[in-house]
């Protein structure tokens, strides 16, 4: 068995600015001010039941890996109550700010090419205002400062937000979310509004196509009832 | 620690809630999420996604890891994941947005930004797989094999990332006989 090494800030070792350096760092935790924004943006997750396991989660496996993939799916595994709790109930202000313009406008040449849409995106395309203006009516104080694309949480709790006031809009902003995160880790919770915005917009047949779709796809959801539930709206 | 009630008996572990989760690790989190290179301006979004990620398969946590282990795997993933994202590397303003800390010590606290802005000049010059094994080894002060265990590489390979990091690093501040800090 290998001994661990001695640890740098530990000893005489190491590089001197640096001991000074990883001390420091162990003790720099972030404020109670920026825990409290962050419990803020978990409110109703944090006391949320835990989701039923659909499927056993296997250890973490290495980077660059088929693990990665995998992540993607597991991650998504897990009820929409919880996640409709977290995202229905975020407090983060970037539901009411929008994405610049300019970003939306830089996405298309910057990212990797999205998948086809399918037949349901492409009949609800139809009506649907297109993505891209809509999230940049929409935002994060995060984007509109630095000019970076809005984070897949931030995306999909707008989407919830809007989904029964206007489910037009929140189909859009899935839309935007397929876009800019293709294999995105919140993938099938995007399935799941888009499906519902859909359905709200009496469009069955592509709720229906869609909601097929996502069953071939994950078999095992634990989003499946919630799917089922949206189509009867 | 609190832990949930909705676990059935003899199903493996008894899972903790969120709720304690969160309390116990939301600030290792972020100051891992922090040494992993997610900019401040995202670490907030970043760790919300952790703890999603932590809520969804919290109920099959089967306890072959330790929970810290466990957590700081999905910690790992999730940063890899942000910083996989290319494109956000090419759309990085060049000004970081300030920190906001509410220390009682203005001079400790510009002190801290200090330190903290050289440590991560520092740790920009490693690869992510060197970075992970040095932040959780030298930062956060796991051990080896459970930093193996969250990376999933073996515990060799966990190892020689952690000397191959410390070497680039006591290059980096020109240190002479960096070899030798590696005996």
């Amino acid at each position: 068995m290998t001994r661990d090494l001695d640890r740098w800030s530990g000893d005489t070792n190491g590089p001197e600015e640096l001991r000074e350096l990883l001390r420091s760092a162990r003790t720099d935790v972030p404020s109670a001010h920026q825990l409290s924004g962050l419990e803020g943006k978990l409110a109703g997750l944090l006391d949320a039941p835990v989701p039923p396991a659909a499927t056993p989660v296997p250890k973490p496996t290495g980077f660059g890996t088929p693990g990665l993939a995998k992540l993607a799916a597991l991650v998504a595994i897990g009820g929409l109550v919880g996640t409709g709790v977290y995202l229905g109930t975020r407090s983060s202000p970037e539901a009411k700010s929008p994405i610049p313009a300019q970003t939306a406008k830089q996405l298309p040449a910057e990212r990797a090419p999205a998948a086809p849409p399918s037949a349901a995106e492409s009949e609800a395309a139809q009506t649907e205002p297109s993505a891209t203006a809509e999230a940049s009516s929409e935002p994060s104080p995060h984007a509109a400062k630095a000019g970076a694309k809005p984070s897949e949480a931030a995306l999909l709790n707008q989407a919830q937000h809007a989904l029964k006031t206007d489910p037009r809009r929140a189909l859009a902003l899935t839309r935007r979310h397929k876009q800019l995160y293709p294999q995105g880790s919140l993938s099938q919770e995007r399935e799941v509004i888009a499906i519902e915005a859909l359905s709200r917009l009496d469009k069955n047949s592509s709720a229906h196509e869609r909601a097929e779709e996502f069953s071939e796809k994950y078999p095992e959801s634990a989003h499946q009832k919630k799917v089922d539930t949206s189509l009867k709206k | 620690m609190t832990h949930s009630s909705n676990k059935a008996p003899d199903s493996g572990p008894e899972v903790p809630s969120l709720r304690a989760i969160f309390d116990e690790y939301s600030a290792f989190v972020w100051r891992t999420l922090r040494h992993l290179g997610v900019p401040e301006r995202d670490i907030e979004d970043v760790c919300q996604e952790v703890f999603v990620v932590v809520h969804r398969k919290l109920e099959s946590f089967e306890g072959r890891s330790t929970l810290r282990t466990w957590v700081y795997g999905i910690c790992l993933r999730t940063a890899s994941d942000y910083r996989r994202r290319a494109y956000i590397r090419r759309e990085q303003p060049v000004d970081e947005l300030p920190t906001t800390t509410f220390e009682p010590d203005q001079e400790q606290s510009i002190e801290r930004s200090r330190h903290r802005k050289r440590l991560l000049e520092l740790l920009d010059a490693l690869d992510e797989e060197k970075r992970q094994v040095f932040v959780l080894y030298e930062i956060e002060e796991l051990e080896m094999k459970d930093i193996a265990e969250a990376m999933g590489t073996p515990l060799q390979t966990a190892y020689s990332r952690l000397r191959a990091a410390r070497q680039i690093l006591a290059r980096a501040l020109g240190e002479t006989g960096a070899e030798e800090l590696e005996q």
